[in-house]
Order: C-alpha cells, then sequence, then structure tokens
C-alpha cells in the first residue's frame, strides 16, 4: 500500500471514529405515578412524573444492542438525565386548578427527597417532606432536633414548611400514611395509582354532583396511558389529565427539548 | 370468583336484563378474607386466604383468596350478561379511550362492554346489526373492535336484512353511537366484505358505486371513512370490475390491513373483450392513496372460462403475500357443445406482493387438494401457515381441512391433517384449533394450556388471561403465558380483535411459571466457568435516630424503594405486589413479588418473579427465592440491625448463579454493575428518607458481621456500592440470612 493509500485509510479511519463518538442516540422513559385524595366537595390528585433519558454514542450502540439482547439485568442502563415533576390537580364541581411543581431542583429536590405520605388532615394536604427536618450531628451521633419538622402543607401551588401549632396539633408526622382509605371520619379518601403493565379503572363520586375516571390502560407491553376525566351532569365529559408510561428512541432535539427547556414537557 | 391476597376488583350487581343495580347493601361474611370498600358497587380486597361470601340484595357470590399465585385455569371471575345469554366475544382493543377489556355479544341482539375485571361498563343495542346472524355470514365482522377502544358497526335499514346502508362507531367510554356514516343514493355496503378498521381510525369498507348493470348488478369501490365524524374520505373503484363476471366467477373481494398499513383487496375482471381474465389487487392507503396491482392473467376460450378463488395475508410490514386456484371449468356456453376438448388442470398460484409489483410463483402444491392453500398465519421466519381443503366429496367440495406450513416461494414444508392454525409462537411452532402445539418441524409437542374454547385477551401473551364462554355465560381465567411469534400475522385476523388487520402484536417474552428456579449446587463456585455461583452483597451502616423496627416496617417489609409509587426515581427496578399492585406489605412466606427492570428501548425482559421464603420480623429479614423466567436462579435476603446507638447497618446480599440458557449465561457476566447499582440505590433511597444530617459509619470499612472483606482479586470498594464474595467466605453468612441454614435448597 503507498503512502497515499495509506494517509486516506487512516483519515477514513480517524473520520470514522470522529462520527462515531460524535454521533448519539437518544432514549427516553417516561413513568407516573400518584395519590388522589378527594371528599364530597374537592379531590387532590398529586401525581409525580418521572422522565429518564439516556444517551448512547455511535461506537457503543453495538454493545447497548448486544445488552439490550441479552436482557435482564443486563439491559438495564443508569439514566443520563433525570427529570421529575409534581403535578397536581384540584378539582370541584365549579372547575380545575392544576399546578406543576418542579422537584428535582430546589429546596425539596434529590432523589428520595420528594415529598410523600400525603395525607389530609383537617380538611387540608399534608405531607412527609425530608428536607424540612431539622437534626444534627453531636459527638459523632445524629441528634433530631424534631423529627415532626419533617411535616409539610400543601399551599395551593407549593409545599411549605407546617407550622409549629400545626405540627403541635397534628402530632408531627405520626399521622402521615401511606396507602388507601376509603371515607375516614373526616370523610375523605385515598387512592393510589400508577402507569402499569395492567389495564386499571377506577372511578370517584364527589357528592351528586361530580364523576372523576381515572384509566390505565395497557397501549402496548412496556407502555400505558392514564387519564383522568371530569364527568359533570349533563355536560361532555372533560379530560384534565393524560399521563403516558413509554419507553423508547426519541430525536436529539425531543431529547433536548426535555431535559434542557424549563417545562421539560 | 378467585382472588389472590392483595388483589383488587370491583363487583357488580345486575338486573335480570343484565343492567347494573345500585343502591343495594353490599356486605362481606368475613371481611379478614375479603374486605369492601364503601364505593357503590364496592371494590373488593383480598385481605388473606379463605373462603367468603359477598352479599348484594338478595344476591350472593362465593370468593375464594389464595395466598400465592392462583393456578392456570382458575376462574377469575364470571359474567353471565343479561338474561338471554352471551353467544360471542370479541377482544377489545386496549386504549385510554375504551374502558372494555372484551365484548359480549348476547343474543337479545345487544353488546356489552365487559372491563378487565368482569364488570358491565355499558349495554348497546345492535338490533339492526343482528340480522346477519341469521345468513351464513360471521355476526362479528359486522361488528369489530376499532383501536381506539370502540366498536364499529355496519347495520342495516329496519326490515331490510340484505343491504347494509349505515356504518356508525359506538364510543369505548360510553358505548353511545357517533354520526353514522350513510350512503348516498341508491348505494350501499357490500355485505360480503367485512368492514376492516385501521389503527389510525380509518374505517375501510366496500360499497357499491355508479348506476347497476342491466342485470342490476353493481360494481364496488373501497371507501375510507373517518370514524369520529362519519363523513367519506375518499371512494376508489375496482378498476374494471365487471359485477356480472365476479361471484360465480371471480373471488368475492374482502378487504384486509396488511402490516404496511394500507387496505388490500384481490379481484378478477374479464379484459380484451373477454379474451383473457386478469387477477389484480387493489392497494388503497388510508389518505385514499391508491394502485391496482396485476397479478396473473388467464386466457379465456370457448370451452372455458376461469373460477378464481384466492385468500390474501399481509407480509410482515412490506405487502401482502396471495394464493389462488384457477380453475377452467367449461364455459356455460361451451358446456354443451359436442366434440369439447378434456378440461385444463387446475393451476395454484402465489404472489408477493411489495409495493406496486409482484413476483408470482406457483402456488403451494398438496396432494390431493381440491383448494388452494389459504395463508392464515405468519411464522417467526417468514413462511406462512395456512389450510387446504381435501378429500372431495361428489360434489368437488373438500371434506376435511389440513394445515400446511410454506414458504415465501411456494414450497411445503409439512403438512398436519385434520388441524387448523390459531396462533404463531415464538420458535416457528404454532397452536391449532385443537389447542395442539406444534415445533417448527410441525410435530405435535404437546397441548397449549390454551383450550380450545378459551379466547386469549388482547394481550394474552403477557397477562396470561383468557376468555371463555360457557352456556351463555363469560368468564376470565388464568392462562399460561402464550410467546407469539413477533411478526403482523401471529394471531388468526392479525391481532387480539380477529378483525383482519394486521399489528404487531406483541414482542415475545421468555415464559414466566411459579416454580422455584434454584441454583445447581453440585459444583458451585463463583470461580467455575461454566456454574459460576457467587454471594454478593450491598450493605451500608448509617448514623440515625431510626430504629430498626422502623426501617424494617417502613422500608424493606414495603420494598418501597424500589416501588414506582414511592420512588418514582427509581432508574434500575420496580417491585409490584400480586395483581400488580404499587404498594407492598410482605407479611409471611410464599407471596410473590414481580420484578421489573427499566429499559429505554424495548420491552425485551417479562416482568421476573421471586417468592418470599424468610419472613423475620424479630430479625428484621426477609429473603425471597427466585421463580422461573428470572435471569438468576438463587435467594436475596434483606435485613437491618443495630450495632450502636443510633448506628444501623442495612443490609441486602444474594447468593445466586445465572438462570437456564445462554442469554443468562452472558448476562449474569454482563449485568454484574447494574445489580450493584440497582441495589446502592435501593440503600440511598432509605438513607435519603431518613432525617438529613444523616452520615455513613465506618465499621463496615473492611469486614461484615466479624468476616474480613478481601482486596483479592481486586481491591474492594465500599460495601455500599457492592462486594464480590468471589472466594466464598460470605456463602454461609448470607444463606444464614436466607433461610437460616447451610442449604437452602
Amino acid at each position: 500500500m503507498g503512502t497515499t493509500a495509506k494517509i486516506i485509510v487512516a483519515i477514513a479511519i480517524i473520520t470514522g471514529l470522529i462520527v462515531g463518538v460524535s454521533y448519539k442516540v437518544y432514549f427516553i422513559r417516561e413513568n407516573s405515578v400518584g395519590y388522589v385524595m378527594w371528599n364530597p366537595r374537592e379531590a387532590f390528585f398529586f401525581i409525580h412524573t418521572g422522565k429518564d433519558g439516556l444517551y448512547v454514542s455511535g461506537l457503543g450502540y453495538p454493545w447497548y444492542k448486544f445488552k439490550q439482547y441479552l436482557g435482564g439485568f443486563a439491559a438495564v442502563e443508569l439514566p443520563d438525565d433525570q427529570r421529575v415533576s409534581l403535578v397536581v390537580f384540584r378539582v370541584t364541581p365549579i372547575g380545575v386548578e392544576h399546578h406543576m411543581v418542579r422537584v428535582d431542583r430546589g429546596a425539596h429536590g434529590g432523589p428520595g427527597r420528594d415529598a410523600d405520605k400525603y395525607t389530609p388532615l383537617d380538611d387540608r394536604i399534608y405531607a412527609y417532606c425530608p428536607e424540612v427536618i431539622g437534626s444534627f450531628m453531636q459527638d459523632g451521633h445524629l441528634v433530631a432536633k424534631d423529627p415532626n419538622d419533617g411535616l409539610c402543607r400543601w399551599t395551593g401551588d407549593h409545599f411549605e414548611k407546617a407550622t409549629e401549632e400545626e405540627r403541635q396539633r397534628l402530632g408531627g408526622v405520626s399521622r402521615l400514611t401511606m396507602g388507601d382509605f376509603e371515607n375516614n371520619e373526616d370523610g375523605w379518601s385515598r387512592r393510589a395509582f400508577g402507569a402499569e403493565q395492567m389495564d386499571r379503572r377506577f372511578t370517584i363520586d364527589m357528592g351528586d354532583k361530580c364523576r372523576l375516571a381515572v384509566n390505565n390502560v395497557v397501549t402496548r407491553p412496556g407502555n400505558s396511558s392514564i387519564t383522568i376525566d371530569l364527568l359533570l351532569p349533563g355536560k361532555t365529559p372533560e379530560r384534565i389529565g393524560v399521563f403516558e408510561a413509554r419507553e423508547g428512541r426519541v430525536s436529539k432535539s425531543e431529547y433536548q427539548h426535555t431535559f434542557q427547556s424549563p417545562s421539560g414537557d | 370468583m378467585n382472588m389472590s391476597v392483595g388483589d383488587t376488583r370491583t363487583m357488580q350487581a345486575l338486573n335480570s336484563s343484565g343492567q347494573p343495580v345500585t343502591g343495594l347493601t353490599w356486605a362481606s361474611s368475613d371481611s379478614n378474607i375479603v374486605s369492601l370498600s364503601t364505593d357503590d358497587p364496592p371494590v373488593l380486597t383480598a385481605v388473606a386466604a379463605g373462603h367468603a361470601t359477598i352479599t348484594a340484595g338478595g344476591a350472593s357470590a362465593d370468593i375464594t383468596v389464595v395466598s400465592g399465585a392462583l393456578a392456570l385455569g382458575t376462574i377469575l371471575w364470571s359474567n353471565p350478561g343479561g338474561a338471554s345469554g352471551v353467544y360471542s366475544i370479541v377482544p377489545a382493543v386496549p386504549s385510554p379511550n375504551g374502558v372494555a377489556d372484551v365484548f359480549a355479544f348476547q343474543n337479545d341482539s345487544t353488546v356489552q362492554a365487559i372491563t378487565s375485571d368482569g364488570t358491565t361498563a355499558w349495554t348497546a343495542n345492535l338490533s339492526n346489526v343482528l340480522e346477519a346472524r341469521f345468513s351464513d355470514l360471521r355476526f362479528d365482522l359486522n361488528a369489530i373492535p376499532d383501536f381506539q377502544g370502540g366498536l364499529v358497526l355496519a347495520k342495516f335499514p329496519p326490515g331490510n336484512c340484505c343491504q347494509l346502508a349505515s356504518i356508525v362507531k359506538l364510543d369505548g367510554i360510553t358505548g353511545q353511537p357517533g354520526p353514522a356514516y350513510t350512503p348516498s343514493g341508491t348505494a350501499y355496503l357490500y355485505l360480503d366484505s367485512p368492514l376492516v378498521v385501521h389503527p389510525d381510525g380509518t374505517i375501510f369498507a366496500l360499497q357499491t358505486v355508479g348506476d347497476p348493470d342491466p342485470l342490476g348488478n353493481y360494481a364496488p369501490a373501497v371507501i375510507g371513512i373517518d370514524s369520529a365524524t362519519g363523513a367519506q374520505k375518499f371512494s376508489v373503484p375496482l378498476e374494471n370490475f365487471n359485477p356480472d363476471y365476479s361471484g360465480e366467477w371471480g373471488p368475492t373481494p374482502r378487504l384486509i390491513i396488511a402490516g404496511d398499513g394500507n387496505a388490500y383487496v384481490a379481484y378478477s375482471y374479464p379484459v380484451g373483450a373477454g379474451a383473457s381474465v386478469q387477477l389484480s389487487v387493489l392497494r388503497v392507503s388510508s389518505s385514499g392513496d391508491h394502485a391496482t396491482i396485476p397479478i396473473q392473467s388467464y386466457p379465456v376460450g370457448i370451452w372455458f372460462f376461469p373460477q378464481i378463488q384466492a385468500d390474501m395475508i399481509t407480509n410482515a410490514d412490506t405487502g401482502v403475500a396471495l394464493t389462488w386456484k384457477a380453475a377452467r371449468p367449461y364455459a356455460p356456453e361451451g358446456g354443451g357443445l359436442p366434440n369439447r376438448p378434456a378440461p385444463y388442470p387446475v393451476e395454484y398460484g402465489m404472489a408477493i406482493v411489495t409495493g406496486t409489483s409482484a413476483a408470482v410463483t406457483s402456488g403451494p402444491s398438496v396432494a390431493g387438494q381440491v383448494t388452494h392453500v389459504a395463508p392464515v398465519l405468519q411464522a417467526e421466519d417468514g413462511s406462512f401457515i395456512g389450510t387446504v381443503g381435501v378429500a372431495p366429496d361428489q360434489d368437488g367440495n373438500p371434506t376435511r381441512t389440513n394445515m400446511v406450513a410454506f414458504d415465501q416461494s411456494g414450497a411445503v414444508r409439512w403438512i398436519v391433517p385434520n388441524e387448523q392454525p390459531q396462533i404463531a409462537v415464538s420458535g416457528g411452532g404454532v397452536i391449532t384449533q385443537t389447542g395442539t402445539t406444534h415445533d417448527q418441524g410441525g410435530n405435535a409437542t404437546g397441548l397449549s394450556s390454551l383450550e380450545s374454547s378459551q379466547v386469549p385477551g388482547w394481550l394474552g401473551n403477557v397477562f396470561g388471561t383468557a376468555y371463555a364462554l360457557n352456556s351463555g355465560t363469560l368468564s376470565s381465567a388464568v392462562s399460561q403465558n402464550t410467546n407469539y411469534a413477533t411478526t403482523f400475522a401471529s394471531l388468526l385476523g392479525g391481532n387480539g380483535s380477529g378483525s383482519f388487520t394486521a399489528i404487531l402484536q406483541v414482542i415475545t417474552k421468555p415464559p414466566q411459571t411459579g416454580a422455584k428456579q434454584l441454583p445447581n449446587l453440585s459444583s458451585a463456585s463463583c470461580l467455575s466457568t461454566f456454574t459460576p455461583t457467587c454471594g454478593n452483597i450491598n450493605a451500608v451502616e448509617l448514623l440515625t435516630t431510626a430504629s430498626p423496627d422502623f426501617i424494617f416496617q417502613n422500608y424493606i417489609q414495603t420494598f418501597l424503594p424500589v416501588t414506582a409509587l414511592a420512588n418514582p426515581r427509581n432508574p434500575v427496578m420496580t417491585f409490584t405486589g400480586p395483581g400488580g399492585s404499587n404498594t407492598i406489605n410482605v407479611t409471611g412466606a410464599g407471596q410473590t413479588l414481580t420484578i421489573a427492570l427499566r429499559g429505554f428501548d424495548q420491552f425485551l425482559q417479562n416482568p421476573f418473579q421471586v417468592m418470599t421464603e424468610r419472613f423475620d420480623p424479630t430479625a428484621h429479614t426477609i429473603s425471597v427465592v427466585t421463580l422461573a423466567g428470572h435471569p438468576l436462579a438463587g435467594w436475596r435476603y434483606w435485613r437491618v440491625y443495630s450495632i450502636g446507638t443510633n448506628d444501623v447497618v442495612i443490609e441486602t446480599g444474594a447468593y445466586d448463579q445465572p438462570g437456564p440458557g445462554a442469554k443468562n449465561f452472558a448476562g449474569y457476566y454482563v449485568a454484574t454493575g447494574s445489580v450493584f447499582r440497582g441495589w446502592q440505590k435501593y440503600l440511598e433511597f432509605i438513607q435519603s428518607k431518613l432525617p438529613p444530617g444523616t452520615v455513613q459509619g465506618s465499621h463496615l470499612q473492611n469486614s461484615l458481621g466479624g468476616i474480613p472483606l478481601r482486596n483479592f482479586p481486586v481491591p474492594h470498594q465500599p460495601l455500599l456500592k457492592g462486594y464480590w464474595d468471589h472466594l466464598g467466605d460470605f456463602t454461609q453468612y448470607i444463606l444464614n440470612n436466607v433461610c437460616q441454614s447451610t442449604s437452602c435448597n
């Protein structure tokens, strides 16, 4: 092989490597889970929508596909990007309030730092917010100033730390729970739901004025869709929310929009 | 009704017309077995194993609750429908715009939308659709599920049994009819051709077009209808169609939608002033773009006139495969003449239509055949499985149907007498109408768990449920998952509803069973090449005020860090409880947990399962064993314990080896990091939920449980990130946590 040919081959290889490294394949998966709490007057939906992003270089793609072929734990990939939002609906017979709360940044952000144990107490929604617990280290041991400081309250568009009076009156976080219940002593009910690989549907009657239908449908294996419909007497059903659970390859622009735009939608 | 502990189900009270009745008083004979919500109707929750009777007004139903997985064949629920009884069932297409899991057609000219838990969501009147039952056509071809969760109907005008005059869609959620499509003028819909629905909502049908010929016959056109508005989108006439010729001499035009998204119809017609007969295929897209694709021409003589019968199937997503029989019996005008020659032999043909071109070959040839081999399914390797009529009676009609496999060139691979294909399965095999399974060579291999009377649900290969109809009552039963072939025609009719629209129904998954998948310990060693059997541990020491009791009850017993509800961020795996529940509460041995690994690209791995082996709230320990279908074979435990004041250790460890198969073997080595990362995330989640400022202690840097951590063959990393027990130092430690013994097999 002559010198010129060697140079051409070398350039071709280098070009191939550059393209292989710089070209990327993008993937996104979405999931949604949440709680609905209601009484005859109002209903609250707290829905976590999580989006994970992964990108694989052209050189790494064959290895990625091989691991997918093997399946099982071999096919597991940790995301390169993550975005979680808390979507909140408050539904009354006269309307729907819609709030989006970013929880992957800011005071309540960070893995595992999301609020949970949403519980209606005294006609307000309280939750467990790990970030607002007061505690400190002393002589190498953790000392909790007041474990009940973890109590927080939904104000209408965000969570904030409960007041001292509320913590005293409600017994701190001791009354916060998980799981479903029906028509407790205050007239509240709670139900968990999520996008899952099984068709599920349930309805919620807020008195005789308002019905909510929550429907999880498997659209194909691995993908499902949750819809929330508001049904009022004499009116056409109103779809107040659609949440997808899906996974798959996306374009670079969709990926960047999802993880770099302020809304991520 | 049968339930597994943790399942929730709804139940309805129905009146004699099959309509739901509300306002009744509901009660459970034992709320410790089955509890009822205060809804009307209530939600039933299976609390513990046993029997309970649910009463509502004067009616009652017995519920059996079992602690483990329900056995194959177990009836999940039954729905008797109305008083007239159910006579036909068709699985609905899953959709966010529909509630039905299956449509139940009843003898009183109604259809009921039955949800996945057996309740009746709505009932609709079909009085002007049902007349077709009394013809020799399948009724349900005029009432087919669409891909938006609804039901599309072709209806007769009142009092007219024979000319379909309107098409209407029933809404998937309410069952209410939408805007109807009605042909204008004297046109009417072809009775012989079923409706077909495109996944995008377009309805395709055949409708008469133009004026009748002197004999009163009409030519047809393929029309497209917007199912949401009832408006006609396009009309594409069947070019050169001669209504006087079709019927007895040509194939009956029947629509299918192939995997490429186009509708196809095969037909034949005389051309060249009757000099020959042309077999063609018309292809129409859902926007009305179309092409007529010539397939084969046969000359016409005074003595003979070609008579053609044909059938089509999708060919993956590239077009269609067409097979036909061309006979040339004596033409009417030549049949009575003297000195007529012997008739031409019957010819069989096959065409692979791709784009607007067709590759024509000899059709599959079978000894003694009196029909062409009609393609029914497409096998995983692209070959076809179909049927052929043999053993003619005195009129030349077949008296027996055989199953035939043939490739894309028309070559016959194998024949099975007296069988008909129903489902193409992974590996090239097929399940027949008798429930017999056959391998890719046509050899009978056994019986499918799917009984011949059962219809799999739309996702029957994933969820393992099937519907059956017995004495007018619809029931849902536990069925073994069926691995469908990954083709666009793995099921009869191209999809789970059998509606002649070919789709890629599912991606094949490994089967799941309830059997323990125990490791082979005969030569267990971490260093073994062929049966690598290793222990591995993730652990974290936390300085926290939370007690082991608190951590066990809140995070270990509930598997909270790996449930989607509590931790939607979990990037590796998601656990669900019985019935797919997002909330888990392990209370003893024998409970099944389902694990779904989180992928990005495809759903290649079915969720797999483990079963609890040990539940010890005193030692704050839970262990599980893998079940068949899991990529690993072995055990895992989770445990929390105190090693000092405000000082706890949370750990999880496993002793396992690859599950059966080469992929699991290769995956075992590739997956090491993923397993560790998954459990690291699990421990970090617990840490994150404890008071902030919680830090990791320093007692686990060089040993765990008094056993030193080795720096051989590689320096060990922090236990939080995972430790491979290459030399087996921790084998007994792990097994003791799993089953309090030195051998757990």
